[in-house]
């Protein structure tokens, strides 16, 4: 179904409608969300956090960019609101202790005994990956974030982040560079 | 390029993001150079992009959470609304900052001086001045009350 055909529908209080957007693009958005947040329970209040505003900002989603852009910029600028808002709570409730970078606390939970020694061992790199990526400042690590774990090209990204193309190839190159930088004395602990 | 500028390059190398020059001089710069050829070998092993784990549903319980979440929005009256979307904003915890307004009131009472204090500091400005009379005080029709000149007066005749 077209992505027009959706919105309308749920503009005419279609009641399955809103489900259908839901459903296709719930998986994505919780994914952006839990990459920059770094806990699934925050993950997943922001999530309805992000299909709440866009059920009140629907009715002026004017089809300038997909639907799923739209929902990508939600969720990051949600997303970044609750990181600061976490970090001035903590501030102000006098607890300085931050979890590493960004994305604060593991990403992983502490994995099952039973799990494959290959899955232990893919968690652990890609623990050390993403908490390298969570020490980057905060536009490198949205454009690497969007760019790595949604495999989204230059120009979606472009959109979401509201800055030129040029600005995103900048941003990633800076990345990359440091994360190599940071990511190469490590490489002896994997 | 030095080792540090190609070692720098590497994550781009590997996924292509360099103009065409650059990873011709870096594909030559790895065939000679066994410690690059080495980082970026245990680089790629990091940063394959198979190492990226599957994207994971939420809880399945979310969209009910959400349902409610638009229901009470719904019935909420629209200035209820902005009222709670400003207090949203503000990221205060009661308690904290409960604890800091009483430090700033216990801070001003301590560093009030009490009248104890106003007296013995009026005893010593009588000691360093000479008499009461002598400071003229008499002269004027009314000394406002709680000032060092009534202190002063006070304690001049209590010493009498």
């Amino acid at each position: 179904m077209r992505e027009e055909d959706l919105i309308e529908r749920i503009r005419a209080d279609d009641p399955r409608a809103f489900k259908e957007l839901f459903d296709s693009n719930v998986t994505l958005v919780h994914n952006v969300c839990f990459r920059m947040l770094g806990s699934r329970q925050d993950a997943e209040d922001v999530t309805q956090e992000v299909f709440l505003e866009a059920y009140k900002s629907l009715h002026r989603f004017r089809f300038e960019s997909k639907l799923s852009t739209w929902l990508y910029r939600i969720a990051v600028n949600r997303s970044l609101n609750h990181q600061r808002k976490r970090k001035l709570e903590r501030w102000l409730s006098l607890d300085f202790e931050v979890g590493e970078g960004g994305a604060e606390g593991s990403a992983f939970p502490d994995t099952a005994a039973n799990e494959p020694d290959s899955l232990l061992e893919k968690e652990d790199t890609e623990r050390i990956v993403q908490n390298a990526i969570g020490k980057l400042p905060e536009r490198q690590r949205i454009a690497l974030l969007l760019h790595r774990y949604e495999d989204l090209p230059y120009q979606e990204i472009a959109k979401i982040m509201d800055v030129s193309v040029a600005s995103v190839e900048s941003l990633l190159h800076r990345a990359k560079e440091t994360l190599a930088k940071r990511l190469l004395p490590l490489r002896k602990h994997i | 390029m030095s080792h540090t500028g190609i070692q720098q390059q590497l994550l781009l190398y590997l996924d292509g993001d360099l103009p065409d020059e650059t990873m011709q001089q870096i594909r030559e710069h790895l065939s000679a150079c066994a410690d690059c050829a080495q980082r970026l070998a245990e680089l790629a092993a990091i940063w394959q992009p198979e190492n990226k784990l599957a994207k994971e549903r939420p809880s399945p319980f979310l969209w009910t959470r959400l349902q409610a979440r638009i229901k009470e929005y719904e019935q909420t009256p629209a200035f209820a609304r902005d009222l709670k979307n400003i207090l949203r904003g503000i990221p205060v915890r009661p308690f904290p900052a409960l604890a800091v307004i009483v430090a700033i009131v216990v801070g001003i009472y301590i560093g009030t001086p009490q009248e104890s204090q106003r007296t013995d500091r009026a005893q010593r400005s009588i000691q360093s001045l000479g008499a009461v009379d002598d400071l003229g005080l008499d002269q004027f029709d009314v000394i406002p009350p709680g000032s060092l000149g009534s202190t002063l007066v006070k304690v001049s005749k209590t010493q009498k």
